[in-house]
């Protein structure tokens, strides 16, 4: 797993390169850890080069998920590719992520949160 | 006809032999994604037995095999380690999200199989079974 962290108008993006499975979920918890530092936080996990997710990950992002909501920080997912995406909903953690169909749809869509 | 390949009990493996299987999966499967799906299922497998069967000690060899028959693709992970109760698998409540507890539930709808044995010389025999066909195009055949 690679990642590259960049921010558009004030949105932290945190694209996702590779599979995310147990070798790789404590790094990605690490990751938004950091990033989640503050009520002002906002956070949007770009998988879209993402091939694989696996409940490692998923347990990650559903954490992450609650430490910005107990912040107050806004924090969501993008453009999951068709595998990962069924992951998400096979676990029912599509009805409590905030998952966007593409960067600039969320990066838009926080931005005005 | 059967094939094997060994890792170590360690996480950072668990690619070798999920690169290992997707390349036999690629040639045999027919339908979208059932390679994703064996690939996650395997992964799922595979953390299991690091994490449960030999308590994330890195030193044990892990084998798993593949064998695609007409109708089906076996994956099997077979261990040496100490045997787990599958009672006392964790599984998440759905209405519930969390951090852990979606991997025994994921491996389970991801194949159309998943097989428990317990050897005679010890540890844990794991088929995880897909079809090559869909339900449909097995009734048309």
């Amino acid at each position: 797993m690679e990642h590259q962290l960049t921010e558009t108008d004030g949105v932290r993006v945190l694209a996702v390169h590779g599979r995310i499975d147990v070798s790789s979920a404590m790094t990605l918890r690490d990751l938004l850890g950091a990033q989640i530092d503050s009520p002002a936080a906002r956070v949007l996990v770009d998988l879209s080069d993402v091939a694989l997710i696996d409940s490692s990950g998923i347990g990650i992002l559903v954490t992450a998920h609650r430490r910005a909501f107990g912040q107050g920080a806004n924090f969501a997912i993008a453009a999951p590719a068709a595998a990962v995406a069924r992951v998400f909903a096979m676990t029912r953690t599509n009805k409590l992520l905030a998952i966007y169909d593409s960067v600039e749809v969320g990066v838009a869509a926080m931005r005005r949160g | 006809m059967p094939d094997s390949m060994t890792i170590s009990s360690r996480v950072e493996c668990i690619d070798d032999a999920r690169r290992w299987v997707a390349e036999r999966a690629q040639t045999a499967l027919v339908h979208a994604g059932g390679t994703a799906d064996l690939e996650l299922a395997l992964t799922e497998a595979l953390a299991n037995v690091i994490e449960h069967s030999y308590a994330g000690q890195g030193a044990h060899e892990i084998r798993v095999g593949t064998e695609v028959t007409e109708d089906v693709i076996r994956v099997t992970v077979r261990d040496w380690g100490r045997i787990a109760d599958a009672r006392t698998f964790v599984r998440r409540d759905l209405d519930d999200p969390g951090e852990g507890g979606y991997g025994v539930f994921l491996m389970e709808q991801l194949v159309d199989d998943v097989r428990r044995e317990l050897p005679p010389d010890g540890g844990t025999l794991l088929t995880l079974t897909k079809y090559l066909r869909t339900p449909n195009e097995r009734r048309r055949s």
